[in-house]
């Protein structure tokens, strides 16, 4: 710097003296001293040692060269180096910043200052060292040329010098050199041409010039040009081309205007050029200050930008005018893409694309300018001019644009401006989102508290999974799934908004072990999804369906527990791709942790109340089942039992129907026993086993049967879904029945749980064991029923005689006791048996049945029993068995007409042998079919009664035989005698139906003489009938060899001598002329004979008589005689007719006799059954023997014929009647007529007479009258109980009817007689 | 045992039974006389009953016929009786009319009437 100054100091001093000397009138300007004052303006302060340190030294050493002395030198050199540093510091103090020559102010600073004041005092030292040492004359002369000559080197140099350093600060006039170097050479040539013409007018002609350089160059060009103008001066004048010769002054003079005029010449422009040059400077600040403004515009209205969309409105308002431009942009980067903000961001696409202007300014963080080749339509962008973002930590990578209707190329300014703008949108941006993510967080916390509220109200998991799905719902999730997972593989789906997964609850997923939900519960980690690409490469082979529902972006969350266990897991799915900010996940994570501990807290509570419901049920249970064994217990009887056991089950259990089912004896079907609840609901009343039903298969496996659809439609008499529970009631292994539950809604007490299981199978238990108890209990008491039933059946069977009525009583019994028909079949006594129905209908049924059955002969039911089987018939095939297997149609449709629904038949047994069979049928619907205990409690009674009908068989057998032998050892048939008509009767003793020895007997002796006895053999039984018998014939044949009486009872008794069992027997024998009357008669110990005349009292022969065969009687026996008259009536008896053990003999004879002859009109054998029930009310204590014998005059003969009531003895009835007719001559039809009608008569009285009580016998009469007319009569002594069928009786009787010409039944107190009348005339047709 | 009261004999003409009941029928013997009739017409087409010889029959004998004849036209069999002028037969079926039962009065008008059938 030394150098820098001293040098060109060093030049100029030079320069300068070398005008001195040129026309001696001194220099006209000294340049070093604006060099000096121009180095120390621009050098700083700590420069200014060295540059006057150079600048004193070079004027030194040239004022050493020019040879002055060293104080002057001393002087000189002072006053150049205190000159510039005045100058310099007065104009620094003045300006007070970097001196701008070009400003009006600094101009005028550096004239006062530098121009004027500096060399003042240069000036002033100066002449003092040119008087004081070197003894100059002329101080003030010396200090003016001093001061105009360094005066105008400030003016000249130093102020060329700055305006120079300034041009070249401020860049002016670059690119302008030749303009500059042209118009500086134009004006220092004209000025150098007014020197040299030494015109001093034209002097002014630069001036014009350099206003001109002034305002088109500035002030550089200016100073350049005048200190150029002032060397040429200076050299002109040194030349010696002066003009102020003209002026006519002297040279210093002259010097002094030329300096003058130049100082004019320069300084005016410079004035001028500075003002122009600060009005220009105004100008420009004023501009500058506007656009300053408008920044601060933009600024203020970025600042009070809160949001992104904010900053974009403030630049779209603010930021267009400070730069002429038509649309702002700004450009943000979010992830990968960028996002451009402004009005035409849809039509300008490439814009926001990274090869776009945008994308290279942000990548390249630098100025873009882009012009638009075409200018874009609608919206008129010539070119876009956008500068980067500055990064900031908060803020977003991008960038600012502006958009220009025509191209534009931006200044340096504007450039620096924008980025100013960038930079203010930066700071503005990254505000707005930290206020957004101040806001977001705020938001977040609400959310996350709000859902803590919602869980606290949340008591239940499923209460959790709504609240919880409700509130991501809110959150702006699209699809959200709460789920469960209380295993790994599978997940439960409580709560579910927003899928079409369908409705949760009950819906149970399973993940499969590759799955993104199955990849949380194993990790306990959450899977985030941002877009559905990203899914579709995680889980190529997903087995759920979740990310498929239109989401792009999904998070599944782990629901964690307290402890950290994963209980669940949360599925949240957005539409929208990177939707799942981390914010945004870290607030679902935290609604997902939140939701974990209340569903842990909610699963404790749910299993505590599952736990406290449970033990509620169970103490339910636990009185119902009580309450049920209870009410169940009491019972015993099994009707009313089902009826409690079906309200009971239904009360236990809640059902709305209780049906209770028993299963038949043949355990084949299931009957409705008994039904209790809803009219709507039932069951069919039968059910078979092998149903596919729930109750069929309830009894068959024994186990409790739940059906949750009611599939058979006859279940279901309502139409709501109805529920079934179907319990097997078992007694031990048996199965009894069954218990079918209806129920209209979920069964209460949740039967599934093991728990309810368990009490249905209590009740069922219960039940079974109560059924066991009572059927036990109605077993004990049929049991009892029975015994009782057989003890009152032997005793009253054994009270009766005679196997018919035995039998009879027996069904009577049994009906309805235990059967509601009952039938006993009898093969040896065909067509006996006997048989019972509870109703007349039925039994007429029966009947016919069993006749048929006898028709049909030996293929029935009935027959095959008699082989000794029993067994309860088949249900299925009961009318066929009724029926027999040869059953016709007819037949088989009476059995059906029976309505049997259950039968059995059993042998009647004695000891080993089948007697008979006993049917018993069922046809009362209600009544319980017989089963294999009826079956043997028959056997039983069948086995006993069997007994006690084969002891009367045999009794009746007995004396049967006895009867039998004993009639067949009476006079069959009394013979004929003219002029007598005989009756005898014989009557066993009814008691006992014991036959006794009593007998009767005719006989025809000859001589006209008949022969009368009665006998009585003591003792009762065949061996007293055998001994009757023999004592009979034997007197038979004595009576004929023997005339005398007292003769033929001798060799009676010698005959009953071998015969012990005849001992004692009583005779009477008397031996009547039926032509005199006269009777001879003896009596061995018997009672008196009676004679019963027409008129007037009975009375007794009761002489003749002799002590009984056999008695030892010494006495000869005698004999008496009598005298009939006719129409007397002889009776003869045994003792059995008087007999009396309470009234005296004497008492009994009168009273015979009184009744015998009040009787007396009656035909003889009515005269006898008339006597013998008025002496022993026809139930005779002893057997009877009775024989009437009345004379009658001779008439035209009339038959009488009687015989036993058999059918056997009709052909005989027919015999007699035929013999009669021939007697009498009827022949022909008449004869076939009479035969006809009398054997339906008689066959009538047969078949009817004696149909109650044992057989009797018939009378058939006939005569004929005086008028021709022949009556028959057939009298009979029973009961006639009529046949239920009138059909074969009526038919009889309407033969009669034709026949006869008059039919007359008559019915008495003793029997029935039917008389018919017969004309002989042919009866017409 | 003394005779029997009545006694059936059968001929077979082809399909026709043609059976002779002679003797007496009353309702001692319509049991035995039925059992012996169905077991010499089991299985004949017709049936023939000759009653020309029957001295006696009542009622009984008027039901026996009726059965015979019900037990044929089940299984769709023809049943003829032959009853000659004034016969035992005659006289009873005059008196007891048997509805759908065909009489003749021989036995030879009896089997054409049956051999048309």
């Amino acid at each position: 710097m030394f150098l820098g100054v001293g040098l060109p100091y060093a030049g100029g001093s030079q320069l300068a003296n070398s005008w001195f000397n040129a026309e001696g009138a001194g220099a006209m300007m000294f340049p070093s001293a604006g060099i000096t004052l121009a180095a120390l303006v621009l050098l700083p302060i700590r420069w200014w040692p060295a540059a006057v340190a150079g600048a004193g030294c070079a004027e030194f050493v040239v004022d050493q060269i020019h040879g002055l002395t060293l104080t002057a030198t001393a002087g000189y050199t002072l006053a150049n180096t205190v000159q510039p540093v005045l100058g310099a510091t007065l104009l620094l103090l003045a300006v007070g910043e970097r001196v701008d020559i070009s400003r009006m102010r600094d101009l005028g600073a550096y004239l006062a200052c530098a121009v004027i004041a500096a060399p003042a005092a240069g000036g002033a030292i100066g002449a003092a060292t040119f008087v004081l040492v070197e003894s100059g004359d002329s101080w003030f002369r010396f200090a003016g040329e001093w001061w105009i000559g360094d005066g105008i080197g400030m003016l000249v140099v130093g102020i060329s010098i700055l305006a120079a350093a300034a041009a070249w600060r401020r860049r002016e006039g670059r690119g302008r050199a030749t303009e500059t170097v042209v118009l500086v050479s134009l004006a220092v040539a004209t000025a150098g041409l007014v020197f040299w013409l030494e015109n001093l007018l034209l002097a002014f002609a630069p001036v014009a010039l350099l206003l001109v350089i002034g305002f088109r160059l500035g002030m550089y060009a200016v100073t350049l040009s005048g200190a150029g103008i002032a060397v040429a001066a200076a050299e002109a004048t040194a030349g010696g081309h002066t003009f102020w010769e003209q002026l006519d002054v002297s040279p210093q003079d002259g010097l002094i205007y030329l300096q003058l005029v130049l100082a004019f010449i320069i300084v005016t422009p410079l004035l001028l050029t500075a003002a122009l040059r600060s009005r220009d400077q105004a100008v420009r600040e004023l501009a500058v200050t506007a656009k300053r403004a408008a920044l601060m515009e933009v600024s203020a209205a970025l600042s009070a930008a809160t949001t992104e969309a904010g900053v974009v409105s403030a630049l779209e308002q603010t930021a267009l005018r400070p730069f002429g431009a038509k649309i702002a942009f700004l450009a943000v980067v979010d992830g990968d893409d960028i996002h451009l903000t402004g009005p035409t961001v849809g039509i300008l696409d490439g814009l926001a694309a990274w090869e776009g202007p945008f994308g290279q300014a942000i990548a390249g963080a630098r100025r873009v300018e882009h012009g638009f080749e075409v200018v874009v339509q609608g919206v008129g962008l010539g070119s876009c001019a956008v500068v980067p973002l500055p990064v900031l930590a908060a803020g977003p990578r991008g960038a600012v644009g502006l958009g220009f209707r025509h191209p534009h190329r931006l200044t340096g300014g504007e450039w620096q401006r924008l980025e100013a703008l960038a930079e203010m949108t930066a700071h503005a941006l990254a505000r707005a989102r930290l206020l957004k993510l101040e806001g977001q967080a705020r938001r977040n916390a609400e959310i996350l508290e709000a859902h803590a509220e919602r869980l606290a109200g949340a008591l239940t998991i499923n209460d959790v999974a709504r609240a919880t799905v409700a509130e991501v719902q809110d959150y702006g999730i699209h699809s959200v799934a709460f789920m469960r997972c209380r295993e790994p593989s599978t997940a439960e789906i409580l709560a579910v908004a927003g899928l079409e997964h369908g409705a949760a609850g009950d819906e149970t997923i399973d993940l499969g072990t590759t799955g993104v939900i199955a990849d949380v519960l194993r990790s306990g980690d959450a899977v985030i999804v941002q877009a559905r690409a990203d899914y579709d490469e995680l889980y190529p082979e997903r087995v759920t369906t979740l990310g498929e529902l239109g989401n792009e972006a999904m998070a599944v969350i782990p629901l964690q527990g307290s402890g950290g266990t994963v209980l669940g897991a949360l599925y949240a799915g957005s539409h929208h791709r990177f939707w799942l900010t981390d914010e945004r996940t870290a607030v679902l994570t935290g609604l997902a942790r939140q939701a974990g501990v209340a569903l842990e807290r909610a699963t404790l509570f749910d299993v505590e109340r599952e736990e406290r419901d449970r033990a509620e049920r169970a103490e339910i249970r636990a009185s119902r089942l009580y309450s049920f064994t209870e009410a169940v217990s009491k019972e015993t009887d099994p009707e009313s039992l089902h009826a409690v056991l079906a309200s009971q089950f239904r009360s236990a259990t809640g059902a709305a129907w209780a049906g209770v089912f028993r299963l038949d004896a043949e355990r084949r079907t299931l009957h409705l026993v008994h039904e209790d609840g809803s009219e709507r609901l039932g069951s069919p009343p039968e059910v078979p086993l092998t149903a596919t039903t729930p109750l069929a298969a309830a009894v068959r496996d024994g186990r409790l049967v739940a059906s949750d659809e009611c599939e058979d439609e006859s279940d279901l008499r309502a139409e709501t879904i109805v529920r079934s529970r179907s319990l097997p009631l078992l007694s031990q292994d048996e199965r009894l029945g069954a218990v079918h539950l209806l129920f209209e809604g979920p069964p209460p007490l949740a039967e599934s749980e093991p728990e309810g299981q368990a009490f249905f199978e209590a009740l069922s238990r219960q039940s079974g064991l109560a059924l066991q108890r009572a059927g036990l209990i109605e077993e004990q008491a049929r049991a009892r029923g029975r015994a009782e039933l057989t003890t009152t059946v032997l005793s009253e069977l054994e009270a009766l005689s005679g196997v018919e009525r035995r039998t009879r009583r027996l069904v009577e019994l049994l009906v309805p006791a235990v059967a509601d028909y009952a039938s006993v079949e009898l093969p040896d006594e065909r067509p006996a048996g006997a048989l019972s129905h509870r109703d007349p209908e039925g039994e007429a049924i029966l009947r016919e049945l069993r006749d048929r059955r006898l028709e049909l002969g030996p293929d029935s039911v009935i027959a095959r029993v008699l082989e000794g089987e029993s067994r309860l018939l088949p249900r299925a095939a009961l009318p066929e068995a009724l029926a027999g297997d040869a059953a016709d149609e007819a037949a088989l449709q009476l059995a059906t007409s029976l309505r049997t629904h259950s039968a059995m038949v059993v042998p009647l047994t004695a000891g080993d042998e089948v007697i008979g069979g006993l049917l018993l049928g069922l046809t009362e619907a209600e009544r319980r079919p017989y089963d294999a205990r009826d079956l043997r409690f028959v056997q039983d009674l069948a086995a006993r009664v069997g007994t006690v009908v084969e002891n009367a068989r045999l009794e009746e057998e007995d004396s049967l035989t006895a009867l039998r032998l004993q009639q067949a050892l009476l006079p069959g048939e009394l013979p004929v005698i003219r002029q007598v008509t005989i009756a005898g009767l014989y009557e066993a003793a009814q008691e006992r139906l014991e036959v006794g020895g009593d007998w009767y007997d005719v006989i025809d002796v000859g001589d006209g003489l008949v022969a009368i006895v009665v006998g009585d053999v003591v003792g009762h039984g065949l061996e007293s009938a055998i001994a009757m018998g023999r004592l009979r014939t034997a007197l038979a044949a004595f009576a004929v060899s023997e005339r005398e009486p007292a003769a033929v009872l001798d060799r009676l008794e010698a005959f009953a001598e071998g015969t012990p069992s005849a001992h004692f027997a009583t005779v009477a024998y008397a031996l009547l002329d039926p032509a005199s009357g006269d009777l001879r008669y003896a009596l061995a110990g018997h009672p008196p004979p009676l004679v019963i005349p027409t008129v007037g009292p009975a009375r007794l022969l009761d002489d003749g008589r002799s002590a009984p065969l056999c008695a030892l009687a010494l006495q000869p026996r005698p004999v008496a005689e009598v005298t009939l008259e006719p129409g007397a009536t002889l009776l003869m008896y045994t003792d059995g007719l008087v007999e009396s053990r309470r009234i005296p003999l004497d008492a009994r004879l009168r009273e015979l006799a009184v009744v015998a002859a009040r009787e007396r009109s009656l035909p003889p054998n009515d005269l006898c059954r008339v006597l013998l029930t008025a002496l022993t009310a026809g139930e005779p204590t002893d057997d009877v023997a009775i024989l009437a014998v009345r004379l009658e005059p001779v008439e035209a003969p009339a038959l009488t014929h009687r015989f036993p009531a058999e059918s056997s003895q009709l052909a005989g009835a027919r015999s007699a009647l035929r013999a009669w007719m021939d007697e009498l001559g009827i022949a022909g039809e008449a004869r076939q007529k009479i035969l006809l009608g009398a054997g339906e008569a008689l066959g009538n009285a047969v078949e009817h007479a004696y149909r109650t009580g044992r057989p009797g016998e018939i009378e058939l009469a006939a005569r004929r009258g005086g008028d021709d007319k022949v009556e028959i009569t057939v009298r009979d002594w029973g009961s006639w109980r009529p046949r239920s069928d009138p059909g074969d009786r009526g038919r009889g009787f309407e033969i009669m009817k034709q026949l006869f010409e008059n039919v007359h039944v008559a019915r008495d107190g003793h029997g029935t007689t039917v008389t018919l009348q017969f004309a002989q005339e042919p009866i017409p047709a | 045992m003394t005779e029997p009261l009545a006694v059936v004999t059968c001929e077979r003409h082809g399909g026709v039974a043609v059976v002779d009941v002679r003797g007496e029928i009353d309702i001692s013997n319509t049991e035995v006389v039925k059992h012996a009739l169905f077991a010499e017409i089991a299985d004949a087409e017709v049936v023939v009953l000759d009653f020309s010889a029957l001295a006696y029959a009542d009622s009984a004998g008027v039901q026996l016929v009726m059965t015979v004849g019900r037990r044929l036209r089940e299984s769709e069999r023809d049943l003829l009786v032959v009853a000659p002028a004034n016969s035992v037969a005659a006289t009873l079926l005059q008196l007891a009319p048997i509805p759908g039962i065909a009489v003749a009065e021989t036995r030879a008008e009896a089997l054409s009437l049956a051999v048309a059938r």
